[in-house]
């Protein structure tokens, strides 16, 4: 009869553990980074800013309820890590990084001419009265932001400046926004908001 | 006889024992295991029974979180839904979300529970922390909300000032420490474009 029961304790010890990895295992969210055009990516614990690995491609995890980080590891795109938070369920995370600044003054070369032959287009007498500053892409090679600049008989006037930004599709711009002088993320849905903030912070010509 | 009996019945006591106690050691070693560097967070709703939503899943209102940022969110029917985004740390944490009445039931309700909503109510104001600076007036530019329109989304600012000096009203919001992009505003002086 002893015996038996010592069976029996060991048999529940025996569950319970089994109970408890499989737990363990079960509390695992399979979490699928997406990388693509990058050289490679840095993943980080932003719990204890743990590098837990570097890869060049789309790889899945097994990671713990919790925040984690992407780094860049490429000189076209921002230090700026992109975090992503894990809870009770897998997730896809698409590892999308803004370009850096000088990458974004590289894209703009290319495509000053069709930013300045629209800008003129759409205001042909745009001079008259404003300065138009060299403005610069926004996020990618998608997004230009730009400032006129009031122009005032007083040079020791104020200036009122106006925002505006550009989109491309389809390889040809075209103005979202009309100049404001705050663009206002409520009257352009469409644009994604840090685009948005950007072209905001823009002030008067450099 | 007798002796053999109460052994055996101290015997079974002694096994039920450890069998409670190996459930209870493999309960603690799973909680533990299951919360190992997880802070809680007690999430009070108005009205109390309100669902809580933690990154689109439901959840109760006492949950157990890695360090990280989450977008808390209360809703019940009749109600406008609250939310918020919070960074668990290294500590425990308490927040606070508010549903404003909107169906007539809703409001009855909420006339009914007065004492106790309207001292929270107020709580509402603090959605947006840009309130309480405003309105700001100085020589150049004056800035306000339209009073009734404090709890409104989005939050529309309005902006009297001289040609010349229509930034300077938007530089002040961000030195406030706000994105000027998440407003909307209205300017006394139209856009000459």
């Amino acid at each position: 009869m002893r015996k038996i029961k010592i069976i029996f304790i060991i048999v529940i010890v025996v569950i319970l553990a089994v109970f408890i990895v499989f737990n363990y295992i079960n509390s695992l969210r399979n979490v699928k980074i997406v990388v693509s055009d990058i050289k490679s990516v840095i993943l980080i614990s932003k719990n204890d800013s743990k590098e837990l690995k570097q890869f060049s491609s789309t790889k899945n995890f097994s990671l713990k309820d919790g925040s984690y980080c992407l780094k860049a590891v490429d000189n076209r795109f921002k230090d700026t890590p992109v975090c992503f938070t894990v809870y009770k369920e897998d997730k896809d995370v698409v590892a999308s990084f803004n370009y850096s600044k000088s990458y974004l003054n590289d894209l703009l070369k290319k495509e000053r001419s069709s930013i300045d032959a629209l800008i003129k287009s759409t205001y042909p007498n745009i001079t008259d009265n404003y300065k138009v500053c060299p403005g610069s892409l926004i996020k990618d090679e998608s997004w230009y932001g730009g400032v006129f600049v009031q122009k005032n008989n007083n040079p020791s006037d104020n200036s009122d400046y106006y925002h505006f930004i550009f989109n491309k599709k389809d390889g040809i711009w075209k103005m979202v926004a009309k100049p404001s002088i705050i663009l206002s993320s409520y009257n352009f849905k469409d644009i994604p908001f840090e685009v948005l903030s950007e072209a905001n912070k823009m002030t008067l010509c450099i | 006889m007798d002796d053999l009996k109460r052994k055996k019945i101290l015997e079974n006591i002694v096994f039920l024992i450890i069998i409670f106690f190996i459930f209870l050691a493999a309960y603690g070693v799973n909680l533990s295991i299951q919360r190992q560097g997880s802070h809680m967070l007690k999430v009070n709703t108005l009205p109390k029974d309100a669902s809580v939503e933690v990154n689109g899943i439901y959840d109760s209102h006492n949950i157990y979180l890695q360090p990280g940022t989450y977008t808390i969110k209360a809703q019940k029917e009749g109600f406008l839904s609250n939310e918020s985004v919070i960074e668990i740390k290294e500590s425990d944490l308490d927040i606070s979300l508010h549903l404003v009445p909107e169906s007539k039931e809703a409001l009855s309700w909420a006339e009914k529970n007065k004492t106790l909503f309207s001292e929270q109510y107020n709580e509402i104001y603090d959605i947006d922390p840009i309130l309480p600076q405003l309105p700001f007036k100085n020589f150049i530019f004056s800035m306000h909300v339209k009073p009734g329109t404090e709890s409104r989304i989005p939050l529309t600012i309005y902006i009297d000032t001289f040609k010349g000096y229509q930034n300077s009203p938007i530089n002040k919001i961000r030195a406030m420490g706000f994105d000027p992009t998440a407003y909307k505003y209205k300017f006394n002086i139209e856009s000459p474009f």
